[in-house]
């Protein structure tokens, strides 16, 4: 920041005394009120400026979110009416003709709408260098309000993640930010919406680091962080702070509980990879039918999931509700697998037509039916369980979020978030952590790289980064052999030491944490028999590393150094090994023979 | 306002396709669309003014989506009264969960949407979501009366009583003294459906000493301390129910009914007499006026009666209780065996002196009843008038056999003529002087 102040001259009379108070006249006012509003004083760093303008963006998705759920709402009041068990007419009616209306609106007008929020977010990110449009933004408001209103088996997250991104990346654009911060600010947007959508600004955070960003990247997590909680802030303003499920009261008694709830990680885990494959199957091949069906494809969705919606119209829209039926026991096991079964087909059906939309709420639904199917039985079954199945009903929303959507922790911290309850943290752990394992073993590409790969983009991932080894220092370092020097050795005692040692390159222990280094040839030019120390003719100093620091810390500071020491972290004069380049050349090869990168998993077409 | 600093500058895409324009170039080389420059300042200050526009219109969209919300949600809880009101408790149950969709936050919602769930027998539903509100607020007198009820249905004793205790010492929107009283009266009723005394005693003490203000309420509490054998504190209940209206038929027969089981007779009859007298319709209060009055005429142990009224008495009742005893195995179809039978024709000129009935009888009589018969017959000749006036020590043993046949009669043979009834009541209030 400037630190230019406000100069007001100060006026002297014709003799040049200065007189004993002096009165600025109107001009002078003026200037100094020129000066103290100038640009330069109120100018910011670009990294002030973003995080400022990480608020705005946060408060404007905030706005726009809250808009889009009330239009949602409006929609499927006017569509499906009032009660929570429609009447057949509209339940068969309004998501095939909402479906015509979405596929023209989406073929005609707004061809981006179509697909993923997250792979949009991150295509713009490493793509597009943060471009978003704002027609796009414009038709998924629209487009999704009318499929999630209609009945469609689709959820506002994903939506409002885009227009959040999609608000950001046009204030960037008008803004002239950096290409480098134009390229991060879809993601700040897109966690302003999506905090919006589920009232869980931690979740969002996460989400987008997780799955959006890919990286942990301190640069842009305080501007992520600004625009979840302006955001959430915004939609509890107008929406209220309650929590989106109510969820009964649990408390872990027994140990025992947990094997239940790894039975139902074991099962959300396949239910995951049913879902995901089922995607996998069926989105590129309605795809490839001829491009006239595209206008039909949301209709024919719209009709089978009315048709399903006449016998159970749980599954019809995002089905928050139903959720919190669940969590409350009103439905039987049997009725409540059904349910879970049914929301795979029928999501499946409205993703893979181009309707839009969003996988959060669905993947939350079938989670709970799943969750709650899975802990009915087992009360039946175990009665000395008595655990709630709104607790089972919650876990099996996280595990079925880890296994289809892929993001661990933000699984975790969702159900945390949305519960309110932090008993429940065990059990979502272990459910989270075996669904995910079931999930990552049968099938190696998680959904949104899926989808990414099937648009024909290759965007990266954070699970794929996480597979990829870490090369350390200890893998590149080697023994010091030979003679080592201290700093306290007189001239003429280092001399007699590399004389009969082979080494070119010496490290120097310099006492304390210094660490200098000299050649052969350098010492063996010195003056002979001098009784001067060592430490006051090195008196340049190297770098050392520690054997856990990344290997490409060890690139980055050797230089033109022939090597470097590696040392202990607790006791730094203590020499553990040297590494120099070729040592760290020599592990990168290895590492690229031994253990590969991990393929790209085949595009299907 | 806010300036950037200079930093490399962005790539610009143009607004509708996309596509990169080159610098310096003024428009979109795809589309051609006019690419404008605007200052970072001017854009900051329109965004401000969009956000404060987009925040009054957002403000006047919510607002006018709760009212909507909130008027459909008065439509479905309206609706679900109806139902429940209809005796419909399931259609009642999506009514309410219709009505909590549009108001979460609705407790009174939720609350009737539970009790629907119990009377539609969906005690799971019910449950949780009766144990969500009871987590949000403990101490609510209405959830926890709503939890008792559930446990209640559910056969989980202890856990009711500990509902309705909450329920008790809770907290009440509206009314806080009458729901309290409520459900302690509640708590009563299900503690005399468990034959639990001793704690529904208590619990009408409790409320005795609160003094319920309705009379309607001390009404109740005074039937409740009679179906609670506490006869004394009913009679203090009603007493006070008299004091504020001296013509309540009800309190009259309840007192009547409360002295005469405490075994005041006089005050009974006086007290079943003016409740005759306020509804002369009760028939209820006529016919333990009756019973009142038999008492009194045929009770051997009032006082200020002459020995030879006594032994008149006394004389009456044996002859009526080996009547009742006779008749009641002649009802049954017991056959009664005479005690030996030298003693036989002793037993048929009793029998014709006493008009017993003779019955075709084939089945043995049960061994007290037959005991009973026994012992009659042997004091046969000590229980009449003359041999009780010669010897007035026999007075208590002879009452004492009346009871004990009456009692045993009473178990076996449930209806019985107006004397009986009053032998027996005489016999109920000696045992529980006993007692």
């Amino acid at each position: 920041m400037s630190t230019s102040e406000p100069v007001v001259a100060k006026p002297k009379d014709a003799s040049g005394i200065k007189p004993a108070v002096s009165t600025p006249t109107r001009r002078q006012y003026w200037s100094s009120l020129r000066t103290m509003l100038s640009p330069q004083r109120f100018s910011l760093r670009e990294e002030q400026f973003f995080l400022l303008l990480a608020v705005l963006i946060g408060i404007g998705s905030g706005l726009a979110v809250v808009c889009f759920r009330m239009s949602i709402e409006y929609l499927k009041l006017h569509l499906l009416g009032s009660g929570l068990l429609p009447s057949v007419p509209r339940v068969f009616l309004a998501p095939m003709l909402t479906g015509l209306v979405i596929a023209f609106l989406v073929i005609r007008f707004f061809p981006r709408a179509r697909g993923s929020g997250v792979n949009q977010t991150k295509a713009a990110l490493y793509i597009y260098d943060g471009y978003i449009p704002m027609p796009t933004v414009i038709g998924k408001f629209i487009t999704s309000a009318l499929a999630i209103g209609s009945g469609q088996s689709l959820g506002p997250e994903d939506p409002s993640l885009q227009i959040g991104a999609g608000i950001a990346s046009a204030l960037g654009r008008r803004l002239k930010l950096s290409r480098e911060k134009l390229r991060l600010i879809a993601p700040v947007g897109a966690a302003a919406g999506l905090a919006a959508a589920f009232n869980a600004p931690i979740t969002a955070v996460l989400f987008v680091i997780e799955e959006v960003i890919g990286r942990w990247t301190a640069g842009i997590l305080g501007a992520v962080v600004l625009s979840a909680i302006s955001s959430a802030v915004i939609e509890r303003w107008f929406l209220g702070d309650e929590p989106l499920f109510r969820v009964p009261a649990y408390h872990l008694e027994h140990a025992g509980e947990l094997g239940a709830y790894a039975s139902l990680g074991v099962i959300g885990g396949f239910a995951s990879l049913a879902f995901v494959k089922y995607i996998a199957y069926l989105r590129p091949r309605l795809r490839q039918l001829p491009s006239w069906t595209q206008y039909f494809q949301p209709a024919a969705a719209g009709l089978l999931i009315g048709l399903i919606g006449i016998k159970f119209p749980q599954v019809m829209g995002a089905g928050y509700s139903y959720m919190d039926q669940a969590m409350h026991e009103q439905y039987t096991w049997q009725i409540l697998a059904i349910l879970g079964a049914l929301k795979i087909v029928t999501t499946g059906l409205s993703f893979s037509s181009g309707t839009p939309g969003g996988l959060f709420a669905p993947v939350l639904f079938m989670g709970a039916m799943i969750g709650g199917a899975v802990g009915m039985a087992e009360r039946q079954l175990v009665p000395q369980l008595a655990i709630p199945v709104g607790a089972y009903a919650l876990v099996g929303m996280g595990t079925l979020f880890a296994g289809i959507l892929r993001a661990p922790m933000t699984s975790v911290f969702m159900i945390l978030e949305v519960s309110g309850n932090y008993s429940i943290i065990v059990p979502v752990i272990l459910s989270n952590a075996i669904a995910y394992f079931i999930s990552r073993t049968f099938q190696p590409t998680p959904i949104f790289d899926l989808l990414s790969r099937q648009d024909g983009m290759d965007l990266p991932s954070l699970e794929e980064e996480r597979e990829v080894p870490l090369l350390r220092v200890e893998d590149a370092m080697r023994p010091p052999l030979g003679q080592t020097l201290t700093g306290k050795l007189l001239l003429h005692e280092a001399r007699q030491r590399v004389q009969g040692s082979a080494q070119d390159y010496f490290v120097v222990g310099m006492g304390g944490d210094e660490w200098s280094g000299m050649s052969r040839a350098v010492l063996l030019d010195m003056i002979p028999n001098s009784d001067i120390p060592l430490s006051q003719v090195l008196t340049a100093r190297i770098p050392y590393l520690h054997p856990d620091h990344p290997l490409d810390t060890a690139l980055r500071l050797i230089g033109g150094r022939p090597m470097l020491p590696v040392v202990h972290r607790a006791h730094v004069q203590q020499l553990l090994g040297v590494v120099s380049l070729d040592d760290v050349m020599r592990a990168y090869r290895g590492a690229g023979i031994n253990e590969s990168h991990p393929e790209p998993a085949p595009v299907v077409p | 306002m806010s300036s950037v600093t200079k930093s490399p500058p962005a790539v610009i895409r143009c607004q509708t396709c996309g596509k990169e324009i080159p610098l310096g170039a003024d428009s979109c080389p795809a589309c051609g669309r006019h690419h404008s420059e605007s200052s970072p300042r001017l854009t900051l200050a329109i965004l401000l003014i969009l956000i404060f526009a987009g925040f009054a219109f957002t403000q006047y969209v919510v607002r006018l989506h709760r009212a909507t919300e909130a008027s459909l949600a008065k439509r479905w809880f309206n609706r679900g009264n109806q139902d429940m009101q209809a005796n419909l408790p399931s259609l009642a149950a999506e009514d309410y969960r219709t009505a909590l969709s549009y108001d979460r936050e609705n407790r009174q919602y939720t609350l009737s949407l539970a009790e629907a769930l119990l009377a539609a027998n969906r005690m799971n539903e019910a449950r949780s979501h009766l144990t969500s509100l009871w987590e949000e607020e403990p101490a609510s007198g209405e959830v926890n009366l709503a939890l008792a009820r559930l446990h209640v249905r559910r056969g989980d004793r202890a856990r009711a009583i500990g509902y309705y205790n909450n329920a008790i010492n809770g907290v009440w929107d509206e009314q806080p003294r009458q729901q309290r009283i409520a459900a302690r009266f509640e708590l009563v009723r299900y503690l005399m459906q468990q034959h639990d005394l001793a704690e529904a005693q208590a619990e009408l003490m409790a409320l005795q000493a609160d003094g319920p203000p309705d009379p309607s309420d001390q009404l109740l509490l005074g039937q409740m301390l009679l179906q609670a054998n506490d006869p004394k504190r009913a009679i203090d209940a009603y007493d006070i129910v008299l004091r504020n209206d001296p013509r309540n038929a009800d309190a009259w027969l309840g007192k009547g009914l409360a002295a005469l089981q405490i075994g005041d007779y006089l005050a009974a009859e006086r007290a079943l007499a003016t409740a005759l007298e306020h509804d002369p319709n009760s028939e209820q209060a006529r016919q333990q006026l009756d019973l009142v009055r038999e008492v009194l005429r045929i009770g051997p142990a009032f006082r200020g009666l002459s020995l030879a009224e006594r032994t008149q008495r006394v004389a009456e009742a044996f002859s009526a209780a080996l009547k009742r005893l006779t008749g009641c195995a002649a009802q049954q179809g017991y056959s009664l065996a005479a005690p030996d039978t030298a003693k036989a024709g002793a037993r048929a000129s009793a029998a014709k002196t006493m008009s017993l009935p003779t019955v075709e009888a084939t089945t043995p009589a049960p061994s007290n009843l037959q005991q009973l018969y026994t012992s009659g017959v042997q004091k046969q000749a000590s229980a009449t008038d003359a041999a009780l006036r010669r010897n007035p020590d026999a007075l208590e043993p002879t009452m004492q056999y009346v009871f004990e046949v009456e009692r045993t009669a009473a178990s076996i043979c449930p209806t019985m003529d107006l004397t009986d009834r009053a032998l027996l009541t005489l016999a109920q209030n000696e045992s529980e002087t006993v007692k």
